[in-house]
């Protein structure tokens, strides 16, 4: 018999993450996902450098020459037309990518970085502690969301602090700093559920310190639910913010955002039915592969659901 | 365990004093009041009679402890409006329509979600999962205002069908609540089903199901026993997140379709600074959810007796 310090540690094959990439690639729609986020996120960056027209400029003169009206699709330099004011609607939807992809990074860090540490403290620590930092998410989780951030930014929407990078800093801090709780929710519930499970009794037994219970074994068991949880956030920051800046509080032009686009689509209907095609499906293309990648996510990092039997 | 239930209950009071502390705040922090008007200033001597008449004049803190005690009492006080009636009436007038509208789309959601999540996992990787996962992913891709704005673009033009079949605004006949609902079951519609999928395909796997196959149970009653029970346990935790988003998206639709619900007033109470009216509607509408949470979690223990010993523990 090997002594015990003699015993092949090494873990065995590949490891957890190269395990999850490589189910990820065996899931189409997972990889349908993955293709359109990566693509909406190269558009996001280089969004500027493909787009034809500056999003701001107004094609006054192809405006004029069409009877004051906006430009159809198709129509010479303006690949999608143009709005009542001549600005290029491809150029525009372009724009409108880079606005939910940055809304998207910067809502789920905040996300991450304030709400599994509080729900992993509550769950963890339980009594009073747990008692606090529950009902202060409850006070937060109390306001439905979209009503707080519509309560805010309608409150501040025609002041100078509002109008700051164009209305984005607000929709990122107002939509970050409002959806962590679910986080914080779904990270103690799981930390309830593990916190008594074998291993983790095991690892108490054994001495090892709370934190390093709570990082090695309980997070990490938790890590699906989690990147659920940001895989659900993702969509639901984009859909925030196109809901927000559709009613006027978001992003404020000459910024473009799907959800305002879209307003102006729903405005000139009868006139330009052709203005609300893009963005929308521009919205529903996001929507759609940020969902299937988190499916596809969920798949990969949990493999118990995945398995067939 | 009651004990617990009563005092997850009792804190319901303090979550609402603060949510309305925060709406106070805003409200009278933010620039404009109830009487600005573009181009047509009030008549000052009206001015001041009205905010006498509110007790706007008197300092904030004192104006927010005299709400707080009357609202404790039942009473909301008045709008903040050129003609002053109780927010209690305003509210409960476009409340209707609103719990309407939310209730349809809730149970549509509820009603097609569900199926549809548990058909997905039990024919996983068949062409009916990836029917109704598809159906799932449309209604994720398709935001309130957005299946709001298309719908009525497509469906009231007179164009399709018999004109005037579906009405482009109002909520006053069966026709006008087609469109709205369907807007706004879209998105809980589809969360429901993922969620559903996702928590069936979890329990599909554990091993009471293997054994109450091998023990030679029916099939379907594993199903319905074994797996859909546990299944919907986790589905409970996501009732306040679906009622907040019918809660907001009722805000997009209702301004689409103009519908004399809570979203528009809500949305209107902010625009024209009219504070009681906001705080009333903030107060009933984070209440609700607070409720709901609180439900949620007491519920939660009765449903999953392995939560109660650590949850339930007196805090």
């Amino acid at each position: 018999m090997l002594p015990v310090d003699r015993v092949d540690r090494r873990p065995h094959g590949r490891g957890y993450w190269a395990d999850a990439f490589l189910r990820l690639r065996h899931s189409r729609s997972g990889m349908a996902g993955l293709i359109v986020v990566c693509t909406l996120a190269l558009l996001g960056i280089l969004g500027p450098l493909l787009a034809p027209w500056d999003y701001r400029v107004q094609d006054l003169d192809g405006v004029m020459a069409n009877d004051a009206r906006p430009l159809p699709p198709l129509s010479p330099g303006h690949l999608l037309g143009t709005d009542r004011l001549g600005r290029d609607l491809f150029s525009r939807t372009l724009d409108g990518a880079q606005v939910s992809m940055t809304v998207a990074l910067v809502a789920q860090v905040v996300v991450l970085f304030i709400g599994v540490p509080i729900g992993a403290i509550a769950g963890w620590r339980g009594g009073r502690t747990e008692t606090y930092l529950m009902r202060f998410t409850d006070v937060i989780y109390a306001f439905p969301d979209l009503l707080f951030v519509i309560l805010i930014t309608s409150a501040i929407v025609y002041t100078p602090l509002f109008r700051l990078m164009d209305g984005l800093l607000m929709v990122f801090l107002a939509i970050g700093l409002i959806s962590w709780v679910s986080m914080a929710r779904l990270v103690r519930a799981q930390v309830l559920s593990i916190k008594h499970r074998e291993y983790v009794e095991a690892a108490r037994a054994l001495g090892v310190p709370d934190r390093q219970i709570v990082l090695r074994h309980v997070l990490p068991n938790a890590i699906g639910p989690i990147i659920v949880g940001v895989s659900v956030g993702v969509p639901m920051a984009i859909l925030a913010e196109s809901t927000l800046s559709f009613l006027g509080l978001g992003v404020q032009t000459p910024r473009a955002s799907w959800g305002s686009l879209i307003e102006v689509g729903i405005r000139n209907a009868e006139s330009a039915p052709w203005l609300i095609i893009p963005p929308m499906v521009a919205l529903a293309i996001a929507l759609a592969g940020f969902t299937l990648l988190g499916d596809g996510l969920r798949d990969a990092f949990d493999p118990k659901t995945s398995r067939r039997r | 365990m009651l004990g617990y239930a009563v005092r997850r209950i009792l804190w319901i009071l303090p979550v609402l004093i603060a949510a309305s502390i925060i709406t106070f705040i805003v409200m009278h922090g933010a620039p404009g009041s109830p009487w600005s008007r573009e181009g047509r200033p009030l008549d000052p001597h009206l001015v001041a009679r009205l905010n006498e008449q509110l007790g706007l004049d008197r300092p904030l803190p004192l104006q927010y402890l005299s709400w707080l005690g009357r609202m404790l009492l039942g009473d909301f006080g008045l709008t903040a409006t050129e003609a002053p009636r109780q927010v209690g009436s305003v509210v409960a007038n476009s409340a209707w329509p609103s719990v309407q509208l939310g209730l349809m789309a809730f149970a549509v959601a509820v009603l097609v979600g569900v199926p549809l999540g548990i058909v997905a996992a039990l024919r996983h990787r068949t062409i009916v999962d990836y029917a109704a996962t598809g159906v799932a992913i449309l209604g994720m891709a398709a935001p309130a205002f957005a299946l709001g704005a298309i719908l009525q673009i497509l469906l009231t033009a007179r164009e399709f069908g018999p004109p005037g079949f579906l009405p482009r605004h109002g909520w006053d006949s069966p026709q006008h609540w087609i469109l709205p609902t369907v807007a706004l079951a879209g998105l809980p519609l589809a969360q429901i089903a993922r969620f559903t999928k996702a928590s069936m395909l979890e329990v599909l796997h554990h091993d009471y199901i293997r054994t109450a196959h091998s023990k030679g149970l029916d099939a379907r009653q594993v199903v319905t026993h074994h797996m859909i029970r546990n299944a919907l346990v986790p589905l409970v935790t996501i009732a306040g997140p679906i009622l907040a988003i019918l809660l907001t998206g009722s805000i997009a639709v209702e301004l689409i379709f103009d519908i004399p619900g809570l979203g528009q007033l809500y949305w209107y109470s902010i625009r024209y600074r009219d504070f009681g009216t906001v705080m009333g509607i903030t107060v009933l509408y984070a209440g609700s959810i607070a409720i709901l949470n609180a439900l949620v979690d007491i519920g939660y223990g009765y449903i999953d007796p392995r939560l109660r010993d650590h949850v339930m523990e007196p805090a």
